[in-house]
This record gives C-alpha cells, sequence and structure tokens, in this order.
C-alpha cells in the first residue's frame, strides 16, 4: 500500500470514528440494550453468568464488556467505546475488502465511505450492538483470507478472527464454512492429505477453541464438557422457537422481522421526543434506502461479471452476502433490521463495483455524482440516527411514515 | 506451498484438545461437595441457602420438589440479586451453588405442567417417559419430570423437598429405589401459600 492509500485509509478512519464518537455521553444513562449487555459483563466475568442479557448467544460479548468496563469505567465511554473502536475499524476493514475484490481504489472508496456514513451502522456503533464487532471480526477474518497467498500464519490470523465472530453470534458459521470450502478448493488442496488437514486443523480446530475458550467462566460454574455440549445444541434449538410473541412488547424493532424487507422497502424503527412544536430527538434504525436499494441489482450485476470473467475474487462478496442472508430469510425466528449490518460490507462493495463499473463506461463524472448523492444523502440521516435536536419539517415524511415510537415532551 | 504446515496443524490440534480439557477441568475442578451426609428441616426457603453455604457446596445438581411458579426467570433485573423469601433457587444459580436442577412435578399434574405459560420446552429428554428438558431466562438447564420418570443420577445431589406439596418421606424413598444420593437434603415445612 502506498503512502497515499494509507493516509486515505486514516482519514476514513477518522471520519468513521467522527461520526460515531461525537456526542458519545449522550445519553448519560444505559439505553436500550445497553441496560442488559452492560451488567451481563460484569457478572459474566465474576459468577459465569449470562444474567441479564440472553443465554443462547456466545459470551465472547461480556468479556470484551468487562475489558472496555475496565479500561473506560462504568460511565457511557466503557459502555460505548467498543462499538465505536470496532465500527469504525469494520469501515476501514471494508475498504480493505472492496479493494481487493475490484482491484481499485474508488470502488473501494465508495464502499468504505457508504459504511463509515450509514445511518444503522453508525447508531449501532454508538451503543453495545454485537454486529458492530463481531461483524468487524469477520470482515477482518475475510480481509486475511483474501490476502494469505499460501501464508500459514495468515490462515491461522484469519482463523482466529472467525473463532472471535462466531463466539460473539452464530450468524457467521454459514459463511466460516464456505471460507473452508474455498481454501479447500484453491488449488486444489483437498488432493493433498497434509495441506487439507493443515486447512481442517486451523480454520475449524482454531475458531472451535476460540468459541469453546469464550466459555470459560461459564464452565466455572461446575459444567463438563459433555455438558457444554448439551448446552450449545439446547441454545440453538432455543433460538429457533423465539417468536415475536416471545420479546418485550416494548422492542422497538418488533414492526419489521422479514428479513425480505430489508433491501426493497423503507424501514425505519426506533423512538424519539418532539421538542416544542417544531423539534425532536430521535434514535431512528433505518434502512438508507436509496442505498440499499441498490443491493440485489449490483449483486446481480457483480455475479454475473465475476461468471464472465472466472474470478472468484469479484464473486465473492457476492457469496459471502448471500451465505449470510440466506440464513436470516431461512430461520423460522424473527430477524430484525439491525441483523443486516453484517451483510452491509459486502452489499456496499458491490455496489462500489457497480458504480465504478458504469461509470467507466458511461462518463467517469458518474462517480462522483453518485458518490456524492449518496454520502449527502447518509448524511441528512445522521441527525435523527444519533439523537440531535433537530427541527422536525425536512424529516415529516420520514417520520410520518415510520414505525418508531415517537412520543411528546 | 503453506510453510511448516505440520506444525501449525499440530499446534491447532493441540490447542482445540487443551481448550477442552482445560474447561473440563475448570468446570469439574468448581464443584463442591458436603463433608458428611445431612437432612436438615428448615422453616422459611431461604434458610436453604444458609445450609447450602455453610457445608460449602458449589456446582451442584439439584432435584427440586416443589412448586416454581417463576421457573422460567424474571424480567426485572435490578442488579444482583438479594435472597428473599421467594427467590432462593434463583439466588443460588446466581451464587453458583447450582448448576442444574430437575424439577418433579407430580405425575397427576404433568399435562397441565406442559400447558403452562411459563413452561417453555426446549427439547423432549430421550428415553423419559414424562421429561422435557428446559431453561430459564438465564441458561440454566432444567429437567421438568415426575416421579415415575425421574432417572438414576451418579452424581451425588443436592435435595430440596417442600413438605407442604411433597411428603418428604415418599420423596426420599423415591430417591432411595433410583439409586440417588444426596449428601445436603433440605426439607421445608411451613405454611407457604
Amino acid at each position: 500500500m502506498k503512502r497515499n492509500e494509507i493516509i486515505l485509509v486514516c482519514l476514513l478512519f477518522l471520519l468513521a470514528f467522527g461520526l460515531r464518537f461525537y456526542d458519545i455521553g449522550y445519553p448519560s444513562f444505559r439505553w436500550g440494550d445497553e441496560m442488559a449487555h452492560v451488567p451481563a459483563g460484569t457478572n459474566y466475568w465474576l459468577n459465569g453468568q449470562f444474567e441479564p442479557d440472553n443465554w443462547e448467544h456466545p459470551p465472547l460479548r461480556h468479556i470484551l464488556m468487562y475489558g472496555f468496563l475496565q479500561l473506560f469505567g462504568d460511565n457511557p465511554y466503557g459502555w460505548r467505546m467498543r462499538n465505536i473502536l470496532f465500527g469504525a475499524a469494520a469501515c476501514v476493514l471494508t475498504y480493505l475488502f472492496a479493494r481487493n475484490v475490484s482491484g481499485g481504489r474508488k470502488a473501494a472508496l465508495l464502499a468504505g465511505l457508504l459504511l463509515a456514513t450509514d445511518p444503522l451502522h453508525i447508531v449501532m456503533s454508538r451503543y453495545t450492538f454485537e454486529e458492530i464487532y463481531g461483524g468487524a471480526f469477520f470482515l477482518a477474518a475475510i480481509v486475511l483470507y483474501q490476502r494469505h497467498a499460501g501464508r500459514s500464519w495468515l490462515v491461522a490470523a484469519s482463523a482466529f478472527l472467525m473463532g472471535c465472530a462466531l463466539a460473539t453470534k452464530w450468524y457467521y458459521v454459514p459463511c466460516w464454512l464456505l471460507i473452508y470450502l474455498l481454501l479447500l478448493k484453491e488449488n486444489r488442496n483437498y488432493r493433498s492429505v497434509g495441506t487439507a488437514f493443515f486447512i481442517t486443523a486451523t480454520y475449524l480446530f482454531i475458531p472451535a477453541s476460540v468459541f469453546i475458550g469464550s466459555y470459560y467462566f461459564w464452565f466455572m460454574r461446575g459444567y463438563a464438557f459433555p455438558e457444554f455440549l448439551q448446552f450449545i445444541q439446547d441454545a440453538y434449538l432455543s433460538l429457533q422457537t423465539y417468536r415475536p410473541e416471545n420479546y418485550n412488547p416494548d422492542m422497538v424493532f418488533l414492526s419489521h422481522s422479514s428479513a425480505l424487507e430489508w433491501f426493497i422497502r423503507s424501514i425505519t424503527v426506533g423512538q424519539g421526543t418532539f421538542i416544542g412544536a417544531d423539534r425532536g430527538e430521535f434514535i431512528l434504525y433505518m434502512n438508507s434506502l436509496p442505498v440499499w436499494m441498490l443491493t440485489l441489482p449490483s449483486m446481480i450485476v457483480l455475479a454475473v461479471l465475476a461468471l464472465r470473467r472466472k474470478s472468484l475474487a469479484l464473486g465473492l462478496p457476492v457469496l459471502l452476502f448471500f451465505g449470510t442472508y440466506a440464513l436470516f430469510v431461512g430461520v423460522k425466528r424473527p430477524t430484525f433490521i439491525y441483523s443486516a449490518v453484517p451483510l452491509l460490507p459486502f452489499a456496499f462493495t458491490a455496489i462500489g463495483c457497480l458504480v465504478t463499473e458504469v461509470a467507466g463506461r458511461v462518463n467517469a463524472r458518474l462517480y462522483h455524482l453518485v458518490l456524492a448523492a449518496m454520502l449527502a444523502w447518509n448524511l441528512y440521516l445522521y441527525p435523527v440516527a444519533t439523537a440531535k435536536n433537530v427541527p422536525v419539517v425536512p424529516y415529516r415524511y420520514l417520520l410520518d411514515n415510520s414505525d418508531a415510537k415517537l412520543y411528546r415532551q | 506451498m503453506y510453510r511448516h504446515k505440520i506444525a501449525w496443524s499440530l499446534a491447532a490440534t493441540a490447542l482445540l484438545i487443551t481448550t477442552i480439557v482445560v474447561g473440563h477441568d475448570h468446570g469439574t475442578g468448581h464443584r463442591r461437595f458436603a463433608q458428611a451426609r445431612e437432612t436438615v428441616s428448615v422453616d422459611a426457603p431461604e434458610k436453604a441457602y444458609a445450609v447450602w453455604q455453610r457445608t460449602g457446596v458449589k456446582g451442584r445438581t439439584l432435584v427440586l420438589f416443589d412448586r416454581y411458579p417463576h421457573m422460567h426467570g424474571r424480567f426485572n433485573y435490578q442488579g444482583e440479586p438479594q435472597l428473599e423469601h421467594s427467590n432462593l433457587i434463583e439466588y443460588s444459580i446466581f451464587q453458583n451453588v447450582i448448576r442444574k436442577l430437575y424439577f418433579i412435578v407430580p405425575d397427576e399434574n404433568w399435562v397441565e405442567f406442559l400447558q403452562q405459560p411459563t413452561t417453555k420446552v426446549i427439547k423432549p429428554i430421550a428415553g423419559l417417559e414424562r421429561g422435557v428438558s428446559l431453561y430459564d431466562l438465564n441458561g440454566l438447564p432444567m429437567i421438568g419430570t415426575t416421579p415415575s420418570s425421574l432417572p438414576h443420577l451418579s452424581e451425588p445431589v443436592l435435595v430440596y423437598i417442600n413438605g407442604d406439596v411433597f411428603d418428604a418421606r415418599q420423596a426420599q424413598d423415591l430417591l432411595t429405589r433410583k439409586g440417588i444420593s444426596s449428601d445436603i437434603t433440605v426439607i421445608y415445612q411451613g405454611n407457604r401459600k
């Protein structure tokens, strides 16, 4: 990477960090899931207890939470810095991923900037949602896989980060196995027993070790390994039994429980307060539809390009996107908009590739025009994702058509 | 292509085995059993915890002969729980005295038990005619079963009998018939509503 590009990547990180960090002390009390996630970090570290968080999810989240509480204290910084840092890192990782896919800076920059300014990614980076750091681990594992070029230690490092993702949420299982199969397929590695065992041992055993290791404090409660296997099986079964009526009725995400909607229609949930006649503060979780709706067409174009050029690198975002998305569409339990976050780096990479490809054929200025328009739209939504005191009029149509819980002061 | 692949393969395999062994030993090493067998009567449920605390038991299986109306757990988390009249089990779970629970339901109440909204069945237990796997909100493995289906348990257990709900002698006879040994048996006798 040349010096100019390193500067570009640093600027991207600073932009993403700034958008996420600004005014992070507000609200000064634990908000939403923080009420469960923060005490669960301490309870897990000290007692091996998941309370009051869900027991079905893997517990690396609690270990990280406890670490950040120790670093920054039991205050808004301690609760939120983990997501801010991992969220900003995810933007850089998206740039690197898209760079490896497209081979050029333009598509990579567009993908990185779209994630840096995406209102859903920003709002989730400002609280304790596990999709932010789990997604960052996952993306880091993918980037190292892309760059391994036969270097054993990079495969092992990728496997370790994949283990961290798996120890955060189960979302990443299909693509973990997909990467494992791609490693086996690469250069027909499956034909050599030694190489196949190397890939199996590193890419299956290391993530499994990280996953099991994250339960170290749970074992402290007296459990044996066979009980662990039973526990994991039961956790999986329990997750399948979730239905909308099992959730707290006040949960803001309940109005949209199908993953099929995410990239084709506007979804706006969350909550907010009208202050006086014409102002308000809102924390909205929304898809930035003018950008997101390009995802599926971009995936189709990228898939066609990958097939024509016989390029696995170009098809990788498509495989990873649908490998994860199929899980959300296929499961019986409700899937809420926040689960879309791990898909965004692949979606934005595909959009970046599409825009760059079209601009290259039609008019080079088109790239800048589209980039400016998308960023302007995302930044316009920024205040209503981050509880800024804003005039209501410019957002009236959005609020009127939202499913957010809105109150009057 | 890959350098040192045998070394990496062996290291990754060793890592997995070590993780499993360390986790297993860490877990079983935290189980604590009482020095001597003891049967204690208490006049308040929370006094059972004092017995368990005095004998130093930890990481144990509890066979519960009682009603358990908030078996699925409670949403109202208000910080670390404090021991009260109605939360002996939750408190003991949080303090890591209990790691697993066998909840005994009278045979005649089994169907009604399965239909209760607090009974969130994960799966039926293979080999038990009346036995289901349940979890509370905090992930404590619970097995709901009846006296007739209670399996033999190889590990010594803690026993808690609510004398207002189950006949203590019959419960103890049942455990003897099933070959289940207990180091601490607590019998609660009171006028609990």
